[in-house]
This record gives C-alpha cells, sequence and structure tokens, in this order.
C-alpha cells in the first residue's frame, strides 16, 4: 500500500515536536550552566564596582527603554548580591540538572538584569548568553519537569521530550551565522580577503600578537580570511546536514577558540558552545551518559538506572507510529 | 519568537530600519534586541587608549587606567568587559558623566581633587605594519568640574 506523502502541516508539527533524547538537551543546559557559571566567576572582582552603591553604572539610562530588567526597580548593593548568588545558585542547577524549571526562567531575568545595566561593558558574548536563556527559558517553563532535569552523565525520569526548546537554539545560532555571514560579504576588507589583519591589529583588544608566519605573509591572511567567510556561509547549511553537522560544530568551536587565544573575547566561545551542541545528535550526547557507565564500572560502583515515566500522549503517538501525514 | 529575531537579524539594507523600529519594543522587553554583526561588515581598524586624569588643586594631575591584564592569559577573562567599556566610553557620550563620578568617588584621598577628565587617544593601524602603535594626540571626551558638581 502507497503511503501518502506528509503535509506541510505535518512535516512543521514533527520538526518542532519530534520526541529527541533528554540527554541533548542535558548537554545544552549543562554548556549554559557552566556559561552561566564561569561569567558569574569573572564578574566578582568587579560586581560592586559596576553594579553596587556608587559603581560605575549607578545611575545608568538604559538604552533599551522597555527592557525587564530588576535593577530598575530596586538596587543597591545588597540587590546586587542577592541578585549574584540567586545567578550563581541557577547556574548551578544548570549544571546539576535540579530544578531546571525554576532554574532556566530565574537565570534568564538575571541575566537580562545585570548585562542590560551594564550594557557598556558587556556586547558579544552576554548578547549570545541573553538571547539564548530566553529562548531556554520559555521551553523550561512550558514544558514538565521530568524532562528538564538529570544530570548530562545520568538521564533523569524521562528518555525524550519534544524538540523544540532544542530546535529554537539551532535555528538562533543559524540566524546569528547566517546575518554574520551576509553583513561581512557587505565589507570590503572581508571581500579583499584582509579582515583577519584588521582584526589582530587593535592592540586595546589583544591578547597575544598574532605568530608573524600569518601577519607577514599575505597568501596567509587572505587564505585564513576568506576560509572565515567561506566557512560562516556555509555555516547554516553544514550545521543542518546530518553528514556535516558534527564537523561543522567542531569547526565551528575550534575557530572561535582560535581566533580567542589571540583577540579578547572573554567567554564568547564557550557561549557559542551552549548553541553549537544543540546540533549533535542523540547518539552523540548519548555517548556522554555511556561515558558515565564506564568509568563507573571503572570504579567498580553499581549502575541504577533512571525511573521511566510516560512521556506524554502526544510524544508515545509519534513514538508509536511513523511520521505523522 | 522565532520570526520575530529572524526578521529582527535582516542584513543592512532599507528594509533593516523600519523592521527594526517595529520589533524593537516588543524584543526589547527581554533584550532580543540584539546584534549580531561581529567584526561586520568590516572589522575596527586602529587602536584606542581611553583613560582618565585626576586633577588636584595643587595643579598635579594623576593618571586613572582601568584594569588591564592582556599579558595575562588567565587574567584577560576578568578584563575583557574593561576593553568593551573603553570602546564604549570613546563611542557612546552617555556612559562618560558616570565612568567621571566614579572615578572621583575612587580617587579622592586626603587631598582634595577638582576635575576628572576622560581622555581618549587613538592609534590608527597600518595594514602590515609593525612595532607599537604610534598614538595620537590626547582628546578630552569629558571633564567634571567637582566644584561645578557640588
Amino acid at each position: 500500500m502507497k503511503e501518502s506523502s506528509p503535509t506541510l502541516w505535518g512535516r512543521l508539527e514533527w520538526f518542532w515536536l519530534q520526541p529527541i533524547s533528554t540527554a541533548r538537551f542535558a548537554l545544552v543546559r549543562t554548556v549554559f550552566g557552566l556559561t552561566v557559571f564561569l561569567w558569574g566567576i569573572t564578574l566578582v572582582p568587579d560586581l560592586f564596582t559596576i553594579f553596587g552603591h556608587q559603581g560605575f553604572i549607578d545611575g545608568i539610562r538604559y538604552n533599551r527603554s522597555q527592557v525587564f530588567a530588576l535593577f530598575r526597580y530596586v538596587d543597591g548593593s545588597l540587590v546586587v548580591g542577592l541578585a549574584f548568588v540567586l545567578l550563581l545558585m541557577g547556574s548551578v542547577a544548570l549544571i546539576l540538572g535540579r530544578f531546571t524549571r525554576v532554574a532556566l526562567p530565574m537565570v534568564a531575568v538575571l541575566l537580562i538584569t545585570f548585562t542590560t545595566a551594564g550594557w557598556g561593558f558587556f556586547i558579544g558574548t552576554e548578547n549570545v548568553m541573553r538571547v539564548l536563556a530566553v529562548e531556554l527559558a520559555v521551553f523550561a517553563a512550558l514544558t514538565p519537569s521530568w524532562y528538564l532535569d538529570g544530570s548530562v552523565f545520568s538521564p533523569g525520569a524521562a528518555k525524550v521530550l519534544p524538540a523544540w526548546g532544542v530546535r529554537l537554539v539551532q535555528i538562533q545560532m543559524t540566524v546569528l551565522y547566517a546575518t554574520t555571514a551576509i553583513a561581512k560579504w557587505q565589507g570590503t576588507a572581508w571581500r579583499e580577503g584582509l579582515a583577519v589583519l584588521d582584526a589582530l591589529a587593535p592592540v586595546h583588544t589583544l591578547r597575544f600578537a598574532a605568530p608573524a608566519l600569518i601577519t607577514d605573509s599575505e597568501l596567509a591572511v587572505r587564505l585564513l580570511t576568506w576560509g572565515v567567510l567561506g566557512f560562516e556561509t556555509l555555516l547554516p547549511f553544514l550545521l543542518w546536514h546530518p553528514r556535516t553537522r558534527r564537523l561543522a560544530v567542531i569547526l565551528a568551536f575550534v575557530s572561535h577558540v582560535g581566533f580567542g587565544i589571540f583577540i579578547e573575547l572573554g567567554l564568547f566561545p564557550l557561549a557559542m558552545a551552549v548553541g553549537l551542541v544543540a546540533f549533535l545528535s542523540d547518539e552523540d550526547a548519548e555517548r556522554l551518559s555511556l561515558l558515565r557507565d564506564r568509568l563507573g564500572r571503572l570504579l567498580g560502583a553499581t549502575r541504577h538506572p533512571g525511573r521511566t515515566v510516560s512521556s506524554g500522549p502526544r510524544l508515545r503517538r509519534f513514538r508509536a507510529g511513523t511520521r505523522p501525514h | 519568537m522565532v520570526l520575530f529575531l529572524a526578521a529582527w537579524a535582516l542584513p543592512l539594507g532599507p528594509l533593516r530600519p523600519p523592521v527594526r523600529k517595529a520589533l524593537r519594543p516588543p524584543l526589547s522587553v527581554l533584550g532580543l534586541d540584539a546584534s549580531w554583526d561581529f567584526y561586520a561588515p568590516n572589522p575596527a581598524t586602529g587602536s584606542i587608549d581611553v583613560y582618565a586624569n585626576v586633577l588636584r588643586p595643587d595643579g598635579s594631575r594623576e593618571r586613572y587606567d582601568f584594569p588591564d591584564t592582556t599579558d595575562n592569559f588567565v587574567g584577560t577573562y576578568w578584563t575583557a568587559r574593561w576593553a568593551e567599556y573603553e570602546e564604549s566610553l570613546a563611542f557612546n557620550p552617555s556612559l562618560r558623566s558616570l565612568a567621571a563620578a566614579r572615578i572621583a568617588r575612587e580617587t579622592t584621598s586626603e587631598v582634595p581633587i577638582t576635575a576628572v577628565e576622560i581622555l581618549l587617544r587613538r592609534a590608527p593601524t597600518g595594514r602590515w605594519s609593525v612595532g607599537d602603535p604610534l598614538w595620537g594626540p590626547e582628546e578630552l571626551l569629558y571633564r567634571l568640574d567637582l566644584n561645578e558638581a557640588e
């Protein structure tokens, strides 16, 4: 009997609600939690210098007139300290996979609060963190807890969850890379093949001088610039293709880390890694669980399989049958 | 949400300003009105150095520098945001009065201060140039006279 081809609505529904392994969401959530935690740690020496009473932003005019930031309504060093402690606690909860449904929205609100109040101090890294935080928080707020919790090494109560939270992150990253690539094509320095040299020149953002092997060679500079431009142009496609996505994720991360060695990018490579790991397959994410099992066997620990509960009527329908028509 | 975020990220062109104007109110509530034009359309060329001079009644002046550990591999994770802040001060006048006020509070000691000046030096970076940047003259970005402020 010939099957009818899926309708557009069926395809869309499958795209957004397809069951994916909870290990995949756990991986995104954990890398995000780790990024927020490390970002918070790097903020410790300057926390009150910037945000405290009579700090650098005391009396700031927000450059976003409507932004929902707590410091617009309550301020003072005590509030800043409390908000910061909650941010760190939330990030630890995300790393451990506990109370995700509360922790993600809380971390999102606090990130909005800190990064929009201190907008003069934060640009690329914090923009990525804030936007991904809001998308993950929306997903967490609308999704039952048993899908969300569980360590990256040890799945929680459910084995699968609807894909739409991870899809939001994937689409955001695609938009981000596509926008950057299109904007770069509009720049003469990128088209001429000299942009990498310009990016490595300003001393106020330079970490280490790039090797002369690169900066003294016109061929190397042009190859590197065009290589970056070509790669970023193709990346939105490479990340979605099953055959290329793993390599694309690795190369994208390596290129961010590579530039981060020479330019002061802060935690930008790690913030981008949050979005990049969303493209890894279920199998890739579940390998981390296997790693835990192997480690456990090596250490002689007894494995306690996680409790499995119903994953809901919609997911059961998808799991039982083929793709919706 | 996805459509809004995708529309917000439209490339430079005639459509972008009206679309952003329409979408800014709903997106800015959650800080989603972020720009993704990293190092685009062209990377910024040239170096900047933003610092302050603290002036004392006897005419002496002390230089105030923002934290900088660019020669320390790990330390840059702590101070990268100060490099961002220097750029913000250089190109965004609305932050300068707050910075001057904070520096005045931080540097007030037994000897009073009369003014805080925030200054900028630029060093255009020529391609294929070698050696340290050639800094241009000081540009006064902002001056806070404390007698006036009081």
